[in-house]
């Protein structure tokens, strides 16, 4: 099994989007996949709750108390974790997982509190030693526009460039309210736009199956 | 990654694949043998299949060929693997399933085990990258075995050509596919078709041959395995996987060797020809004098013709290399630098045409079924030996073999390159014998002991490197005639130099190794109290 724990302090960088729609991915991809989540606010699973019959099934795991242990003949779990977490929390959730996702916004005022929170993930033993991958993920970015160019330069700087770069797309959100993932056929738009939206992601996932 | 269930086995193929003549091929599609014992004539057809993979060759990577083949109205999708254990009849997992469109779809098998190991692929990620059109004449083949059980084997002759990105190989090939029964029956019928025409074993399969045309994918070097051996086990069945381990290595770094790109591909090669000669003389016992030397005398021989490639790879990589001569070296480096990759050249031109030939071939396929059949039993073996436990037999290689060396190294520091070089090969009979058994000891004195061994052989590898080295600059050199000679003979000279320097201090190095080895409890001796 491999587990992907999808995390930033900072809120609103896009971290239940890329949780659901990773496990979009994996599901779509024939692998029995769950989603966990730990927030209070529950929305990776009320997300879940809205998916139609058809689209490829994907467990749901509430978290919200204590970490549950269904993990039989589960190949890929995504975990999504709130904002505003003490570091002990993420700490306890990196031992649930192998991989370590972290959203970052092109904005100049996010900058310092990635760049807190990757030193301090740095800190944690696993990670210290390479046993656990950390993955950074530019998120909602707008063409080559100037943010877009400070956030590859900041990430430069401090050593962890891009693994994948995704653009910000109206699409996310509208599939979002059906409880679909851009991976998932039922997604019915253009299926041009949607290769390219995929192909956005192609990187990540191949990270992920490398690193594990 | 955290623990996981086992999940079930895919299904395994079991098959030979072999090559021959033109001329030859045209002999065993009519031979009495396979008329004999088929149900039916051959029957002709032509299957068409398309491979398919990620623009990042992510199946490939994953040791998996997908491709779809229509046959008939039939659209059949197939994954195949890598083989799983080292016999040269090939058990390769393989998910097979039909399609209702010709577009590739990993989750039709229904099999988690393959999506886990190939991770997300999405459909729109796989593209067709070659096409195989071949014309198969085939048949189902009765046949029983020595021990009187009966098998089914499929009997397929391949002439096609594997067609992509404008390019195309022809190739033509003999499968023999085991349906029902034990393996037994597929090296015996292989066995009886060598006498129709000449045989060899074909080791690129259509997939391979298609990612080397397209994209220049071709199989890297393979390390040694190590065969799975325990303490009550027979010495035969322990001999028969030794053979079995150690002749695989040779074949899969065939494809490698011949391509010669990579020095390893050869060098791993005589590697696994040493393995075989030295399994070989701890075997003796058992297989008796006239097998071993036979085997030894062609195993030989295929060193012999890889050798000048190896040295030419060594010198350049390791003694070329390395030195840093300055301004006044560089050009006379150059020249001999230019030489020796014509005479490189020259040596892997003749590592092709020995691979190719039918020296080799008889040599391959020849041991493969000597080992699969038995056939030392009826040639003389001793069958009290094949019986012993095994344990008890390595405990005896390995005294043996360690008293010689200690006796052969008795006065190291004062010994002259021969005797040197006899130490040297003392030693690795030593080595071999501890790869080979040492996984019966396991145990943190078995790796120290295995550990010193491995520093020691090492420095008196360098040494010789040395002395290698200096024969070839001054042959290589003496080859110059004209305006280049003086330039060829100094950068002989340097290469020369500049290793005889660091030679010396190998020799205090091997001298310490040795005294740490000598110290080294024999890890045999402590299992046998």
């Amino acid at each position: 099994m491999i587990r992907v724990l999808v995390t930033n302090l900072k809120g609103g960088c896009g971290k239940t989007t890329i949780a659901t729609n990773l496990a979009g991915a994996f599901a779509r991809g024939g692998l029995a996949t769950a989603l966990a989540d730990v927030d209070r606010q529950q929305s990776s699973l009320e997300w879940l709750k809205l998916r139609p019959a058809e689209a490829a099934a994907i467990q749901a795991l509430d978290w919200r108390k204590s970490v549950s242990d269904e993990s039989s003949g589960v190949q890929r779990l995504v975990i999504d974790a709130p904002a505003n977490l003490r570091m002990k929390e993420v700490e306890l959730l990196i031992a649930q997982a192998d991989i370590v996702i972290v959203p970052v916004l092109p904005s100049i005022f996010d900058e310092g509190s990635t760049r807190r929170f990757v030193r301090r993930l740095d800190e944690i033993k696993p990670i210290r030693k390479g046993k656990k991958g950390v993955l950074l993920v530019a998120n909602r970015l707008r063409s080559r526009n100037r943010a877009t160019q400070r956030l590859e330069m900041f990430l430069g700087e401090i050593g962890m460039p891009a693994v994948a770069r995704l653009a910000d797309r109206a699409l996310y959100a509208e599939l979002a309210t059906q409880g679909l993932t851009v991976f998932d056929p039922q997604a019915g738009r253009a299926s041009l736009q949607g290769e390219q939206i995929r192909a956005e992601w192609r990187p990540l996932l191949r990270a992920i199956e490398d690193e594990a | 990654m955290s623990p996981d269930s086992p999940l079930p086995e895919p299904p395994l193929e079991v098959e030979l694949k072999l090559r021959s003549t033109e001329a030859g091929m045209a002999s065993l599609a009519t031979c009495e043998l396979l008329t004999r014992h088929s149900r039916t004539p051959l029957k002709r057809g032509k299957l068409k299949s398309i491979y398919f993979d990620t623009p990042d060759f992510r199946l490939a990577q994953q040791g998996l060929a997908l491709r779809i083949r229509k046959d008939g109205r039939r659209l059949i999708q197939t994954v195949k693997g890598e083989a799983i254990t080292s016999s040269i009849a090939k058990d390769r997992p393989e998910w097979e399933v039909d399609l209702k469109e010709a577009r590739p779809d990993l989750k039709a098998f229904g099999d988690g085990t393959l999506l886990d190991r190939v991770g997300v692929v999405l459909p729109e990620e796989l593209e067709a990258l070659f096409e195989s059109v071949v014309e198969r004449s085939r048949t189902l083949l009765d046949w029983t075995d020595q021990a009187g059980r009966g098998a089914v084997i499929e009997v397929a002759f391949d002439n096609g050509s594997i067609v992509g990105k404008g390019r195309r190989q022809v190739f033509s090939e003999l499968e023999l596919e085991l349906k029902e029964g034990s393996s037994q029956a597929l090296y015996e019928l292989a066995d009886a078709l060598r006498g129709v025409a000449p045989l060899a074993i074909e080791t690129v399969s259509k997939a391979g041959r298609g990612y080397g045309l397209v994209a220049g994918l071709t199989p890297g070097p393979r390390k040694a395995g190590s065969p799975e051996l325990d303490q009550d086990m027979q010495v035969e069945e322990g001999m028969r996987r030794i053979f079995r381990s150690a002749l695989s290595h040779l074949l899969d770094n065939e494809q490698s060797a011949e391509i010669g790109r990579d020095p390893e591909g050869v060098h791993q090669m005589r590697v696994a020809l040493r393995r075989l000669r030295s399994a070989l003389t701890i075997f003796q016992p058992a297989i008796g004098q006239a097998a071993a030397q036979r085997w030894n005398e062609e195993f030989r021989w295929l060193i012999g013709r890889l050798g000048p490639a190896r040295d030419l790879d060594v010198f350049d990589k390791d003694m070329l290399a390395s030195i840093d001569s300055g301004e006044p070296g560089k050009v006379p480096l150059a020249t001999l630098q230019a030489l020796t990759a014509e005479a490189r050249g020259k040596a892997y031109d003749q590592v092709r045409a020995t691979l190719k030939g039918d020296r080799y071939a008889e040599m391959a396929l020849g041991f493969a079924l000597w080992v699969e059949l038995a056939k030392w039993r009826e040639e003389g073996g001793d069958p009290a030996v094949f019986a012993t436990p095994l344990g008890g037999f390595a405990v005896e290689t390995l005294e043996k073999r360690y008293r010689r060396l200690l006796k052969r190294g008795r006065h190291f520091d004062h010994l002259g390159d021969e005797s040197r070089h006899e130490m040297r090969k003392t030693l690795k009979k030593l080595r071999y014998g501890v790869e080979y058994f040492g996984g019966l000891f396991e145990s943190e004195q078995m790796r120290a002991f295995a550990r010193k061994l491995a520093d020691f052989q090492d420095e008196l590898g360098h040494l010789n490197d040395v002395a290698v080295a200096a024969g070839l600059a001054l042959s290589l050199a003496g080859r110059r005639d004209g305006p280049g000679a003086r330039h060829a003979a100094i950068g002989a000279g340097i290469v020369v130099g500049w290793h005889a320097a660091a030679a010396d201090g190998h020799k205090r190095r091997a001298s310490i190794n040795w005294r740490a080895f000598r110290q080294t409890t024999p890890f045999w001796r402590e299992a046998r109290s």
